[in-house]
């Protein structure tokens, strides 16, 4: 008996202080020190870790993630998602078949979104290029894909602004069934991001800029140890610029993100991830051509190529030139991990 | 003692009797309570931010003899995942007999799926590949197995731990996986082996790339071409070269090439690259689909002075006519 109550005593303080390690941790972890918003709590129109969403950000997912044909994501007060606006289209009729033999009813995708003003939108199907377009001064692009086979595809965006900067990659599943056609409209594009110094002297000003849509909102992510956020403006042709003072962040490396907020109701996925340097010198961003990273044939794109070439160095002995070019993660070897870096600069 | 005073202490013994059976349940209660959340609290941390691969079986019961067609799916928990090396595990009353790629979300194969494991009591399947630009949701196929139910009995299918999903975060991070298996019962009524894949679309039209890198193939020109079969997923591809002859330029009729079995990369025969290249790639229902990569060289040095040896002897030629006619 006495037995019994002191286990039923132990696991209930166990429990207890598990279950108290946990919530500290999830405070702890929301918690960030923040400079211009305070981010970190369900409500904050910001998606964190943890969060399936909140207010609008659904970390750049669409109904099409969770194998909807279409409708909207919403998010419900804990910040979880809810799918009820998401619609699974029947296929539209068919009509008839006809004398004569089978034929296919291919179908067709409608795609739209916004990118920055005159940017190059490409479209990817499947790892492949299908179409690019240019974007209007309002950042709209649209494709229109048609003699598509019934399948599940696995459809990238990306933009490339006037100065040639990428936008991160927008990626979606979609399974399409015979004859049916699907619209996937609102897509929000990531903007495109850099830095004008490699290293600060800290204490002095570091210029973060990209293009996005024409007077968005545009969240900035400073990154170390701590996740700082700062908020500026887009102006009519899509720029933003912010000056950050660097006297707040520590010596060492950090990195930076951004994320759009269009008319306080789409948001962008985060663009591309940049990093600098604080410490005792100033070193400006030379704009050199070198190749990309895992642009292994150095044609400006990261393609079947340079898949085919990182393929042939899998599980082989690499050489002194192969090590230099084909090791991604200078680990000595080429295996998933560079693969997976391959994926991520993906272009087609 | 009295009959009253009896009775309430059979009274009194009767509420302690209860509040003690009370107290049981409450503590039963407490600690069922304090397992549970202590279960909640285990199940969600090892759940958060892990993805999850699985196989999914709809039958639970199947006949000896029987195909059985095994998605292999990803759950990315709200991570994105551009990268994964799947180890399936399989028990030995089932045989790997194929697979189908045609709604597989990797776009581009590292290893196709191939039997791993020598050892026929511990059969292994192995694939890896990449998803370009990352994925995050539910139910993602990766691909789907086929199996032939051998032998009768429990049949289990299972992630193997040592399974690898990677995050699309530039570093190639690896994330938490949690491997989850499956089994069904091979019932001992024997059947034949069949399976039907409806299909009357040809693959997708691709590109073919060419390519010349002096660290691989001996720094010889290659190709590179790849494309998917949403239905029935390809079965092999089959390329032709064409050589072309100086002057005829034309498109080589595709009914009279000659074309044999071959896999991206292919290094050409024609390394001098004046040869129509005509890329096949054909589905596991024999529906094709073709790509031409013209010749990137219209004539060679050869050619070019071939070609001025005949301007020179025609000039020559006209001269020599135009001062006879001249003469006469």
């Amino acid at each position: 008996m006495d037995r019994f109550s002191k286990i039923s005593k132990i696991s209930i303080l166990a429990s207890i202080i598990i279950f108290s390690f946990f919530v500290y941790q999830k405070i702890k972890s929301a918690s960030v020190t923040v400079t211009a918003i305070v981010p970190g709590v369900c409500g904050n129109g910001i998606k964190e870790i943890n969060e399936q969403c909140d207010g609008n950000d659904f970390g750049g997912l669409t109904c099409f993630n969770f194998g909807y044909s279409g409708g909207s994501l919403s998010c419900n007060t804990d910040c979880t998602l809810n799918f009820s606006g998401c619609v699974i289209k029947i296929p539209s009729g068919g009509g008839g078949g006809g004398g004569g033999g089978f034929i296919p009813q291919y179908g067709k995708i409608i795609i739209s979104g916004y990118a920055q003003p005159k940017s190059e939108v490409t479209l990817m199907s499947d790892g492949a290029i299908k179409a690019t377009t240019i974007a209007g001064d309002d950042a709209k692009f649209s494709f229109t894909l048609d003699n598509l086979s019934p399948g599940t595809y696995l459809f990238t965006l990306y933009s490339e602004d006037k100065e040639g900067k990428r936008s991160s990659l927008y990626t979606f599943p979609v399974k399409l069934e015979t004859g049916q056609t699907i619209t996937a409209g609102s897509i929000l594009l990531s903007p495109t991001i850099d830095v004008d110094k490699l290293e600060v002297k800290r204490g002095e000003f570091i210029s973060i800029f990209g293009y996005t849509q024409p007077e968005a909102s545009v969240l900035i992510s400073v990154g170390s140890e701590e996740e700082l956020f700062f908020r500026t403006t887009s102006t009519k042709d899509g720029f933003y610029l912010y000056q950050l003072g660097t006297d707040i962040l520590e010596k060492g490396d950090h990195f930076t993100k951004s994320k759009s907020i269009l008319a306080n109701q789409l948001v962008s996925n985060y663009s591309r991830v940049i990093s600098f340097k604080v410490g005792d010198r100033t070193v400006s961003k030379e704009v050199k051509k070198v190749c990309g990273k895992a642009d292994l044939n150095c044609d400006g794109r990261v393609s079947l190529i340079d898949f085919s070439i990182l393929a042939y160095w899998y599980k082989r002995p690499l050489t002194k030139e192969a090590k230099q070019k084909v090791d991604l993660n200078g680990d000595g070897k080429v295996d998933l991990i560079d693969f997976s870096i391959m994926a991520y600069y993906w272009t087609g | 003692m009295t009959r009253k005073n009896t009775n309430f202490i059979m009274l009194h013994e009767k509420t302690r009797k209860i509040t003690m059976k009370q107290c049981k349940s409450l503590r039963k209660f407490f600690v069922l309570f304090s397992v549970i959340i202590l279960f909640f609290v285990l199940f969600s941390v090892s759940f958060a931010n892990a993805a999850v691969i699985e196989p999914k079986i709809e039958a639970k019961e199947v006949k000896r003899g029987d195909f059985v067609v095994v998605p292999i799916y990803l759950d990315t928990q709200f991570e994105e995942i551009n990268a994964v090396e799947v180890y399936v595990n399989l028990s030995n009353n089932l045989v790997f007999r194929d697979y189908l790629d045609g709604n597989s979300i990797i776009t581009h194969w590292i290893e196709k799926p191939h039997l791993q494991s020598s050892d026929v009591r511990r059969p292994q399947i192995k694939f890896s590949g990449i998803i370009a630009g990352g994925i995050s949701g539910r139910n993602l196929d990766l691909v789907d197995l086929i199996f032939e139910a051998k032998e009768s009995g429990m049949a289990k299918i299972g992630i193997d731990k040592n399974s690898k999903a990677l995050l699309n975060d530039g570093l190639g991070t690896r994330t938490k996986l949690i491997a989850l298996s499956q089994s069904f019962n091979i019932l001992d009524i024997n059947r034949k082996p069949e399976l039907k894949i409806k299909d009357s679309f040809p693959p997708e039209p691709f590109k073919i790339y060419l390519a010349r890198n002096k660290e691989i193939f001996d720094g010889k020109y290659y190709i590179t071409f790849e494309t998917k079969d949403k239905q029935s997923g390809i079965a092999y591809y089959e390329i032709s070269e064409k050589p072309i002859t100086f002057i005829f330029l034309a498109k080589p009729d595709i009914n009279n090439l000659k074309f044999k079995k071959a896999e991206s990369p292919y290094i050409l025969e024609d390394q001098s690259l004046r040869s129509y290249i005509v890329v096949k790639a054909v589905d596991k229902a024999g529906n094709e689909q073709i790509a031409i990569l013209p010749p990137q060289k219209i004539c060679s040095w050869d050619d070019v002075l071939l070609l001025l040896d005949c301007i020179l002897i025609f000039a020559l030629l006209i001269r020599k006519m135009l001062k006879l006619k001249y003469k006469h």
